[in-house]
């Protein structure tokens, strides 16, 4: 029932109407832009303070020459929805002012996050728990909830948009692809997600998909998490969906109905019905996973760990669990608890030091792409052939 | 870290959100808004010209009486473009919502600024063009500005900055649409035998929630109340049958949603009767051309009538704006 706002009484304290003349465009903070701590596609991060607090703050600078077509998209939504957001989980938002000058720019001011979970997992210096991993989850997923009950999908969840606070805190960031839940027929662009995070659905081209991303994306980072490695590195959309269905098995008409009217399904509808399950790595048709084996692949996760692993990973989307479901699984209820914020590893005093600048980002991947090159050249090539057959 | 998220409700969302936060106001409240806008704005302008004249003529003299546009006629004017944002957003066969959005821009922009400070002709092309970007319908400027005449890319581009910032930055815009697809389906799952029933409520609904557009009811209401108030005037035996099942138990909240509802349709209908006409509509528009540009009117219609067009540039009449635009940023 669409009641959100049903009882809210309306109208603001009696000051509110001189507040909204005095105020106008609102009261103006001064900010220090000290150095630049990093770089986006379409930002340039620096380390600042807000002068009358002294608090030390990010300021995200959105790029000129960007500004041909007026605001940026990815700037309009990250403003969009960060200012609707508040949340312990969710990057805070604490203000927007245009700079004039030579080239006149929009900058965000957002609260200051040293470290990401990328660096974390990365840093071979850093030990991790089990319970450490609950509490990243645990967060994470707070701060999802939270976006989802307003309605607003991330889109790009990986652990390089979940950053840490000084005091172990993870903060959803990076709003730069979100939107809001389409409605019936208002279909997305299944291009989003960096893909070694991209739900099957997406994958397969579908148009009209949900919140539901959002969980297969925190998915595969819990899976990465615990192998300290990215779990399905795809190096083309194509591998990457040969990759998620090697992990996963291929979706049936049975195991995901529908999924074969999808845009980019182009395997044999008889190899995967039901009567001749049979794998045929061939045609990239894989069988789901057997317990034993997702066992051995992650050897150090709990029974309950690994369902819930496999819920956040149901390839069909309407059968994966949405995100009140994750916080209220048994994974988070076992023991061990999850490690407080504050007592959660931190990066190695190399790294912290100076996070943005040491960090060897795309350093696992770029290994891992010398070593599979080969063999995913292979895959692909394979891969095509069977989608020409198909699709001519 | 607790084991469960905080149970809020619905309600509690929606006060979080910035249309909640900053841009509801009670009926009285908002006339006040309107009254203080339009009066800083007469000041200034009569300071303004009041110090060009006798900068000019370095003396006093017994200046011609310029006349303001008063509260009224400014809103009269702004519900003129409201009109002319849906007149643009067919031409661009724009989806309704993302009208709506440009529209409530608008409405908003002027809560912050009078139409004497900016006219609305630019503004209101740059709350259109802001609302496709930030409701995800990407039109590049170059094609936006190529249907319409007299309006520069740049002048779009200018004001967008000027337009974002006076809405503070709080982009995200609730309509009824969306709270009427919700009713719509739950009145299916009530009552699952009226179904051509409830899709002709659904449709005249929608309608209605568009005419609400051009009234205040967005700045009073909540887009659910709306969404209510629209179903009510398009089929009110099912909704009182429906609000029954619903809220039956409840005999206040049901009293209030009675309430509630009954206020919201005077504004609906309201919103629904035609705007000015084009008289009236030149009237004012060459009222407003005087007072932002004394001097020049005063050549142009020095005894009585011009048919000229009023092509009125966009500028900020008041210097402050200027100085709102200043870097915040000290390095
Ligand atoms: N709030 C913040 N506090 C501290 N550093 C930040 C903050 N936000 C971003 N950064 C740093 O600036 C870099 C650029 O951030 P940004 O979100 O613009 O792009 P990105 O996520 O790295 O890349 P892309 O734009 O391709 O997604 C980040 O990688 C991070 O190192
Ligand atoms: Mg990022």
């Amino acid at each position: 029932m669409p009641d959100s706002g049903l009882q809210s009484r309306t109208g603001t304290s009696g000051t509110a109407a001189s507040a909204a003349i005095k105020k106008r465009v609102g009261k103006k903070d001064r900010y220090s832009k000290d150095r630049k701590v990093g770089e986006g596609t379409y930002a340039v991060v620096y380390l600042g303070r807000q002068l009358s607090t002294n608090r030390v703050i990010a300021i995200k600078k959105i790029k000129v020459g960007q500004f041909k077509d007026g605001l940026d998209m990815s700037a309009i939504r990250e403003i969009k929805f960060l200012s609707e957001l508040r949340h312990e989980n969710v990057i805070e938002l604490i203000d927007v002012f245009v700079s004039s000058g030579t080239a006149r720019s929009l900058n965000l001011v957002l609260e200051y996050l040293s470290a990401d979970l990328e660096m974390v997992i990365k840093d071979r210096s850093v030990m991790f728990t089990a319970a450490d991993i609950k509490s990243w989850m645990y967060m994470t997923f707070a701060g999802l909830y939270y976006c989802h009950r307003h309605s607003v999908l991330h889109r790009d969840l990986k652990p390089n948009n979940l950053l840490l606070s000084p005091t172990g805190h993870l903060k959803i960031a990076d709003f730069g692809l979100a939107r809001q839940q389409p409605g019936p027929y208002d279909p997305m662009t299944p291009t989003v997600v960096t893909r070694w995070y991209r739900a099957p659905e997406l994958l397969l081209g579908s148009k009209i998909y949900t919140r539901k991303v959002d969980v297969w994306a925190v998915g595969i980072i819990f899976a990465e998490l615990m192998l300290r490695t990215p779990y399905l590195p795809g190096q083309t959309d194509l591998d990457q969906l040969d990759l998620t269905f090697r992990a996963f098995g291929t979706p049936t008409e049975e195991s995901w109905p529908g999924v074969s009217s999808l845009p980019d399904y182009f395997y044999d509808p008889e190899k995967t019905s039901a009567a001749t399950a049979a794998s045929d790595p061939k045609s990239g048709i894989y069988p789901p996973p057997t317990r034993e084996q997702m066992r051995m692949q992650f050897s150090a996760a709990s029974e309950s760990a690994l369902d819930f692993l496999l819920k956040m990973t149901t390839l069909d989307p309407a059968k994966r669990i949405d995100t009140k479901e994750c916080l209220e699984t048994a994974y988070f209820k076992e023991m061990p608890a999850p490690t407080p914020p504050e007592r959660l590893p931190r990066l190695s005093a190399k790294n912290d030091s100076d996070p943005h600048v040491g960090s060897e980002s795309e350093g696992v991947g770029k290994n891992l792409k010398r070593e599979k090159v080969d063999e995913i050249a292979e895959r692909e090539k394979r891969l095509g052939d069977v989608a020409k057959k198909l699709k001519f | 870290m607790s084991s469960t998220p905080a149970a809020k409700s619905d309600d509690d969302l929606y006060r979080e959100g910035s249309q909640y936060r900053i841009w509801s106001f009670s009926q009285s409240e908002l006339e006040e808004v309107r009254r203080s806008v339009n009066r800083i704005a007469s000041e200034h302008l009569a300071h303004e010209h009041q110090m060009a004249r006798s900068a000019e003529r370095g003396g006093e003299e017994e200046g011609v009486k310029i006349e303001y546009l008063t509260e009224g006629e400014e809103y009269e004017m702004l519900l003129h473009y409201c009109v002319k944002v849906q007149d643009a957003a067919a031409v661009y066969k724009l989806p309704s919502h993302i009208k709506a959005t440009a529209i409530q821009y608008l409405k908003r922009f002027y809560l912050k600024y009078s139409l004497m400070e900016f006219h609305p002709r630019n503004i209101m092309y740059t709350c259109l063009f802001l609302a496709t970007k930030s409701e995800n319908h990407f039109i590049s400027i170059d094609n936006f500005v190529q249907p319409l005449q007299r309006v520069s890319k740049q002048s779009i581009i200018d004001l967008e900055f000027i337009v974002a910032q006076t809405l503070s930055f709080t982009l995200l815009v609730h309509h009824a649409f969306n709270p009427i697809h919700g009713y719509f389906l739950d009145l299916q799952s009530v009552f699952a035998d009226r179904m051509d029933e409830i899709r002709s409520a659904h449709d005249r609904a929608r309608r209605y929630a568009n005419d609400s557009l051009f009234s205040d009811a967005a700045f009073l209401f909540t887009p659910p109340q709306i969404a209510l108030a629209a179903l009510m005037m398009a089929n009110e035996g099912l909704m009182d049958a429906y609000m029954d099942v619903k809220f039956g138990q409840n005999a206040v909240l049901l009293r209030q949603l009675k309430t509630t509802t009954e206020r919201i349709k005077s504004y609906i209908v309201e919103g629904g009767k035609p705007k000015i006409g084009s008289e009236r509509a030149l009237a004012l528009e060459r009222k407003l051309y005087v007072c932002r540009n004394p001097e020049k009117a005063r050549k142009r219609f020095g005894n009585g009538s011009s048919s000229e067009s009023l092509n009125d540039s966009a500028e900020p009449a008041a210097k402050r704006v200027k100085i709102e635009q200043e870097d915040t940023v000290m390095t």
